[in-house]
């Protein structure tokens, strides 16, 4: 009766699976301290910024805290230097850049 | 009774399986019966275009009929899709960041008229055109097989009309982020 029961459940956990894609591929993130974003507005400049770095799947932040958190596509690698440059361009000032790559205070040299 | 008991999550399953393939099917074909017989793989760029602006910044500062590599997001209206032909409006990238942790509301972007002046500065339509330069006479969902929010990389050039206040782009080639 058990073994009755248990496959058609296992049926149904499958299909949620497969109605349900992308949950599992959270990927790797940069985060970045910045120095001054107070604002939306602020905030939105660095991201137009940053999602002109190749790779860039998806820019969140967090304005209290003064963090940006960058996600690269599947198959991207985020040059850290690249993401430096475009908070700059974006009118803020990275205090520490961490992500696949290391943990930086200056700005990196790839 | 163990037949119910155990048989009712087949059934589930079944109808499950049934209801999320009638709907992704319905959805596919309300643009792939309008197409054409037309190769459109050549528009869809495997490769990521260098130097990269966003749509902001292009508004800004392109001139008409400068070549341009726009990076952008799928969006910007409610109804980004101009049905059967390769047409399509998106929004600079930056306008939809995400907030994280409490202010969760921050990348909601208010699609209404009274925002429609606001709107005009941060969004633009892309065609994808021909050698020719007519609009390909496909729909865009079939060119790029991307949704809207998708975040895609435009390589085309500017069209602007200072006196009429038209802004679009151009487009050889499009280049999906996935």
């Amino acid at each position: 009766m058990i073994r009755r029961a248990f496959f058609p459940l296992l049926a149904v956990a499958a299909m949620s699976l497969l109605v349900r894609p992308g949950l599992a591929e959270e990927a790797v993130y940069t985060e970045i301290a910045v120095e001054k974003m107070c604002c939306k507005g602020c905030a939105q400049k660095i991201a137009s910024k940053l999602y002109t770095v190749r790779g860039v799947k998806e820019v969140r932040v967090n304005i209290p805290q003064k963090k940006v958190y960058v996600y690269p596509t599947q198959s991207a690698s985020l040059s850290p230097k690249a993401v430096w440059e475009a908070v700059v361009a974006g009118k803020d000032n990275p205090l520490r850049l961490a992500g696949p790559q290391g943990t930086f205070t200056q700005k990196p040299h790839f | 009774m163990l037949f119910l008991k155990s048989g009712l999550p087949v059934v589930a399953a079944v109808l499950l399986t049934i209801v999320t393939g009638c709907s992704q099917q319905s959805s596919q074909s309300a643009y792939n019966s309008l197409a054409p017989d037309i190769d459109v793989s050549g528009y869809l760029l495997s490769e990521e275009p260098a130097g990269a602006m966003g749509v902001i910044e292009a508004r800004e500062k392109a001139q008409n009929d400068e070549p341009v590599v726009l990076v952008a997001r799928i969006g910007g209206s409610k109804t980004p899709w101009i049905d059967g032909r390769a047409a399509f409006m998106v929004i600079d990238a930056g306008m939809t960041l995400v907030a994280d942790g409490t202010d969760s509301a921050e990348g909601e972007i208010c699609l209404d008229s009274c925002c429609a002046s606001l709107l005009t500065d941060c969004t633009t339509l892309v065609k994808i055109v021909d050698a020719k330069g007519k609009v390909v006479p496909v729909d865009a969902r079939q060119v790029l097989k991307a949704d809207v929010n998708d975040m895609i990389v435009i390589r085309g050039k500017i069209t602007r009309d200072e006196e009429q206040g038209s802004f679009a782009v151009l487009a050889d080639g499009v280049h999906v982020r996935r």
